[in-house]
């Protein structure tokens, strides 16, 4: 583990890696600024460029757009109260009191500070705790296996939408999609309408890029009239430093170990929240926050970054991805051969943990690329109409798209999962579970069907061994959960209801 | 906002049983082995399909929250959009990336109502050949051959 660790470091550390990750977290700053344009719509951007390139570099690239990402979205928070993220809408309550105050660039300093603190505590648990997890996962045999992509199946249907129903037809569509081209073990074609074309099955890149690009860039516009009249606010932006180290590191510790839990027990997106009442609960001056509160701006920024590295935990060792960025990641590896679980440890190690390493660099890499100094230049960023962007993202999918295969059917095909995608959307159905169907179906698949050699056709081998049935039942709790949670909340409506009509009477 | 989650998921619902129909239904003339999995899948499908019909029609009130529709102005400028790429990917192979890149550009902001010719103009010439000339030197990609190359 240790050599390793040492050897992801020295991976780390060739120029055009070092390139990269500069490269990355200011890509990831850029998009984070723009308001709607996510993490994930960057690194699914990003993926088809990676492709001619090492896997160190290009980890090296998503691993900056992710950090990046973050802090970018801090940027439009504090000067305008426009959040870049969900997560930097805490950041709005007092970073942006603290601009109204003359103190925007010291809250800009302040938010790549604690956005650095969490990455790195976070990249930090990525290299300590994922061996562990490994190590459980070496005694799974395939039906183990099989139940594991289920349960990754199960946990993204289940925890990125807020319809467990729609998250899991969305799997299935995914698994659908994945089963289309060649059987690899009977040589059936499969949907394939005999086109030589779908032979080979439908390309990951084109799906992913499609459902996660064309839609938010086709959204973008219908965005068009907020935008505008908010960035015209004039704020200056004087780099300083307005927070203490005795201030604050008791936030960034209590929000780092709060997003790290986040990240590897996905589906909270109250991790903010948590963190700020957290916050708000240990200073001294309780009274300050959403007028100002330093601590405010430390905790929502800190937790923010803290799940970013931490998220790839379940994602590296099992397979089992807790966020869309987690998803893309997981797909970016598959597109570079490697395949997350025991082996990937074995055969990649310096990879994965230089793939820490990157997330630690780009983390300090922030405090210089994205502090007040950088900030006065990302501030014009918000003045770029939004309807300059679609075309400028559009263009850079299908180039991306086309030149991952040199082929115009990746292009129809990005096309044509963008439509879909947008109809989903539009449905409420979320998108990123047929994204990980689609990665984990032909892993499950092959599971499955092994399995079910190594017993001779006897179905009983899925639920007879000790490991299997643990994993059967914690996929069953995360499918109830959501169910038993609607039943809680219709019950408590009821309650309330009657309670109301009571009062009235 | 329940009546339209409600037409939302009934919709969605008929449609999805088709496609996990068809998809069953195809998978029957795969050998035993191949259709074991895609016949689970699209069954599973038309199951959970099923169950959200009944929700929608039966159980409104367990619906999750929904998005609203878009307004005209809404709807319209995403129209433009989405059929603007539509065109545009159709165009790249007769003309070429680069040509109908920057024709792209340059009808969408004026579909969309973006006056300021300038920044349009020089935007979309110098990213056309920006991407062009980056992904050709790096990556080696042959674009479909332009309409002006073959001019001149």
């Amino acid at each position: 583990m240790l050599h390793d660790i040492i050897g992801g470091l020295v991976g780390m550390l060739d120029p055009l890696t070092i390139l990269m990750m500069i490269l990355g977290t200011l890509i990831g700053i850029v998009i984070g600024a723009l308001p709607g344009i996510g993490a994930s719509l960057g690194i699914a951007l990003a993926i088809p460029f990676t492709y001619g390139m090492g896997p160190l570099p290009a980890l090296a690239l998503l691993a900056g757009i992710h950090t990046g990402n973050g802090q970018g979205a801090a940027i439009p928070a504090i000067l305008f109260k426009i959040p870049g993220s969900a997560g930097s809408m805490v950041t709005s309550w007092d970073g942006y009191p603290l601009a109204l105050k003359g103190k925007a660039g010291g809250a800009i300093n302040l938010s790549a500070v604690s956005c650095a603190v969490g990455g790195i505590l976070s990249a930090i648990s990525l290299m300590l705790l994922t061996q562990p997890l490994v190590a459980i996962s070496r005694s799974f045999g395939p039906p183990e296996i099989f139940w594991v992509n289920v349960f990754g199946l199960a946990t993204v249907a289940a925890l990125l939408g807020n319809d467990i129903i729609k998250g899991l037809l969305s799997a299935c569509l995914g698994l659908l999609i994945g089963s289309v081209g060649i059987d690899t073990v009977t040589g059936a074609e499969r949907y394939t309408f005999d086109s030589v074309y779908l032979i080979n099955g439908l390309p990951d890149v084109a799906v992913m890029v499609g459902i996660f690009t064309l839609p938010p860039a086709w959204e973008l516009v219908t965005r068009d009239r907020d935008a505008v009249g908010n960035a015209a606010l004039g704020i200056k932006i004087v780099s300083e430093r307005i927070w203490r180290f005795a201030q604050v590191w008791k936030v960034w510790a209590l929000s780092s170990l709060i997003g790290i839990i986040n990240g590897i027990l996905p589906g909270s997106a109250i991790a903010s929240f948590l963190a700020y009442s957290e916050a708000k609960r240990i200073s001294k001056h309780p009274e300050e926050f959403g007028k100002g509160s330093i601590e405010g701006v430390a905790a929502s920024e800190c937790v923010g970054s803290a799940d970013n590295a931490s998220a790839m935990i379940p994602t590296l060792a099992l397979g089992i991805p807790g966020s869309n960025v987690a998803v893309l990641m997981l797909s970016a590896l598959q597109i570079h051969g490697m395949t997350p679980g025991p082996q990937l440890f074995s055969d990649h190690g310096t990879i994965v943990y230089g793939y820490a390493w990157a997330m630690v660099i780009t983390s300090l890499l922030l405090i210089p690329l994205a502090g007040a100094g950088a900030a006065r230049i990302f501030a014009y960023l918000l003045k770029v109409p939004i309807i300059l962007l679609l075309p400028l993202i559009i263009v850079t999918s299908v180039a991306g798209t086309f030149a991952w295969q040199n082929s115009m059917s990746n292009v129809f095909i990005m096309l044509a999962s963008g439509v879909v995608g947008l109809a989903m959307i539009r449905y409420d159905f979320p998108i990123a579970p047929v994204v990980i169907g689609l990665v984990l179906g032909t892993k499950a698949e092959f599971n499955l069907r092994v399995s079910l050699l190594l017993s001779d056709g006897d179905w009983s081998i899925f639920v007879s061994r000790p490991i299997s049935i643990v994993i059967m039942l914690m996929t069953l709790a995360l499918l109830m959960y959501p169910i038993y949670r609607a039943l809680a909340d219709r019950r408590a409506n009821r309650v309330s209801q009657a309670q109301a009509e009571a009062e009235l009477d | 906002m329940q009546s339209i989650a409600r037409k939302k998921d009934v919709v969605s619902s008929v449609v999805v049983f088709a496609g996990a129909l068809w998809a069953f239904l195809e998978a029957e003339s795969f050998s035993s082995g191949a259709a074991i999995f895609p016949k689970g899948v699209a069954g599973l499908m038309m199951i959970l399909s099923v169950i959200m019909f009944m929700r929608a029609v039966a159980f409104p009130s367990f619906l999750a929250d929904t998005i609203g529709n878009m307004d005209s102005w809404e709807f319209r400028r995403m129209a433009i959009a989405a059929v603007g790429t539509v065109a545009y990917i159709l165009l790249i192979i007769p003309i070429g990336f680069v040509e109908a890149s920057i024709l792209y550009m340059l009808v969408n902001c004026y579909g969309l109502k973006y006056r300021n010719y300038k920044v349009v103009v020089i935007t979309s010439v110098v990213f056309a050949f920006l991407v062009s000339s980056l992904f050709q030197r790096y990556f080696h990609t042959p674009w479909p051959e332009g309409v002006l190359s073959r001019l001149y």
